[in-house]
């Protein structure tokens, strides 16, 4: 079965394993979607029915700022398509290669807990647990998910003193981060299981890391392993069933597995706002903490150095300093209308296409135009948007 | 004889002065607890925030016992100057180890000064919270919500329960 899936090209891949949980999750819901909740009260397991990182993000932040956890723990499962996901106070531009991403189609979101940058797509198990401050435990919430996989599974996960899941105690299987607030409290990791590693390796690895200055909190990368290389009935279903029946057996309560509808405003009033807000630029890039980057360019044939200074706040180009040695009067021109012009422009294709774009240079000198095209080409490359 | 003079001078006027404190300290006791406010006493919240009133204006902060429980500061995200906040309002975030936790403001008023310090070094939340951990500045919009906060004594008998 493993030979025939390398086989398959990956887009259709993930195509095929999304048909088929839209597929097994629309029979469970139908035998088991309702609006009024059958399990006990003081512990419930819910699991997405959609896979969009915003909503389901969105609905997990609803649950923490309007469910009344004081007598009641929650246990939100999910999945998502392709995406990457980088903690509140993390720079896009660094953890994650950014315009790739978008050429790419995948989602980059960021989430309300701290933490570091993980890459998702639908071979990777996101799990919230959701309880009232007194009962926050992280420890206690991943021995539970390590006792649920190994009491169906022979595999040989611990929990290390990072409070990551580790598998054969070399691979990280899972990355955990929380938000703690007045009376609510979320833990929440990934629980890789068959995640593509190519893809994985391919969306984390920025391209502006070169002489950048940065305030962000930074990821810590480990090596990572999937799940289904130890047996290849861990999937998505399997894991949602077994960690879901475990919450409700330590708790000592029977219950149901509930497939909800993430989107519905009906039952969660406001999560669609929350979606927008989790969406926007603002929020995604905007919350970006303070960087800078300090680059130097040299062309040998040209006989000419530039040196780019660029401060940014809040996503958006707070300060440019571009300098060109080079002394002719229109190359300075240009480098003084480029620096005016980027001030204020956020870090993100559709603003810099228009300050960067190659105005017509047929009116001066092939020098002179060679000199400016490759000023221009510079920035392109430092400020690493793909225009 | 100059020397003698001028200390039994200097004698007189302090005594005059303390004669002025203990008038005014006599009037009214409302006049007192301003005054008590007035030398910058911390005001501290379930929360575990503390605020120190100087004049009109209040100073943020955690308390040793909530930086000790939060570990290792590693972000501090703070509120922006002329906010308005409300009492129990989110201000801020303090990331530590993975998680994010919310800062609560203790008291309405607006943010006047947020401490850069920490944009560098946010370990001084956990090095020196009563100090240059501080972490930010704002006015005292009603100072009759100071009176539903604990003193020090209060607190500590509060964390101990």
């Amino acid at each position: 079965m493993k030979h025939t899936r390398k086989m398959i090209p990956l887009y259709t891949r993930l195509c095929f394993r999304r048909i088929l949980t839209s597929k097994e999750s629309f029979l469970l819901c139908n035998q088991r979607y309702s609006q009024s909740l059958k399990s006990n009260p003081s512990h419930q397991v819910l699991v997405s029915t959609s896979d969009d990182i915003y909503t389901n993000l969105a609905l997990e932040e609803w649950l923490y700022e309007k469910e009344n956890l004081t007598d009641k723990s929650i246990l939100f499962m999910w999945q998502n398509k392709p995406s990457v996901v980088i903690g509140r106070h993390q720079n896009p531009w660094l953890e994650c290669n950014v315009p790739r991403l978008r050429d790419c189609g995948i989602d980059l979101a960021r989430r309300i807990s701290g933490g570091g940058c993980v890459y998702h797509d639908l071979g990777n198990l996101n799990c919230s647990f959701l309880k009232a401050k007194p009962l926050y435990n992280r420890r206690q919430n991943l021995d539970l998910v390590v006792r649920a996989i190994t009491s169906r599974w022979d595999v040989d996960l611990q929990v290390n003193v990072r409070e990551d899941i580790v598998l054969e105690g070399l691979y990280k299987v899972s990355g955990t981060a929380s938000k703690l607030g007045k009376h609510n409290t979320f833990h929440h990791f990934t629980l890789l299981h068959d995640v593509n590693v190519e893809n994985l390796e391919m969306a984390l690895e920025s391209p502006m890391k070169m002489g950048v200055q940065s305030k962000a909190t930074e990821s810590t990368r480990s090596r990572i392993k999937n799940l289904s290389e130890c047996d290849f009935t861990i999937d998505f279903m399997s894991l949602v069933d077994v960690i879901g029946h475990q919450f409700y057996k330590e708790a000592g309560v029977q219950g149901e597995i509930e497939w909800i509808n993430p989107k519905d405003e009906s039952v969660f009033p406001g999560v669609s706002e929350i979606r927008k807000l989790a969406e926007g630029w603002e929020w995604k890039f905007g919350k970006t903490p303070k960087f800078s980057t300090n680059r130097t360019f040299t062309s040998d044939k040209l006989g000419t150095e530039l040196s780019l200074i660029c401060n940014f706040e809040k996503g958006r180009i707070h300060r440019a300093e571009i300098v060109c040695d080079c002394s002719i009067p229109t190359v300075k021109e240009y480098t003084d209308t480029l620096q005016r012009e980027l001030l204020g422009q956020r870090l993100c294709r559709e603003d810099l296409n228009q300050v960067l774009k190659v105005h017509d240079l047929s009116h001066l000198v092939r020098h002179e135009q060679l000199v400016i095209e490759w000023i221009n080409q510079c920035c392109v490359q430092a400020l690493c948007t793909g225009v | 004889h100059e020397v003698i003079g001028r200390c039994i001078f200097g004698q007189l006027n302090k005594l005059q002065k303390c004669k002025t404190i203990a008038k005014v300290t006599n009037i009214q006791c409302r006049n007192i607890s301003i005054s008590q406010r007035l030398l910058g006493v911390k005001y501290f919240t379930e929360k575990h925030e503390w605020v120190e009133v100087n004049g009109e204006v209040g100073t943020i902060g955690i308390s040793e016992f909530a930086q000790d429980q939060l570990g290792e500061v590693v972000y501090v995200q703070l509120p922006e100057i002329d906010t308005e906040l409300e009492l129990g309002q989110e201000a801020g975030v303090l990331e530590s180890v993975k998680a994010a936790s919310e800062v609560y403001s203790p008291i309405s008023g607006v943010v006047t000064e947020a401490n850069t310090a920490l944009e560098d070094a946010p370990k001084l939340v956990n090095d020196s919270c009563y100090e240059k951990g501080w972490l930010y500045k704002m006015t005292i919009r009603e100072p009759s919500e100071l009176d539903h906060l604990m003193k020090e004594e209060d607190y500590l008998k509060f964390i101990k329960d």
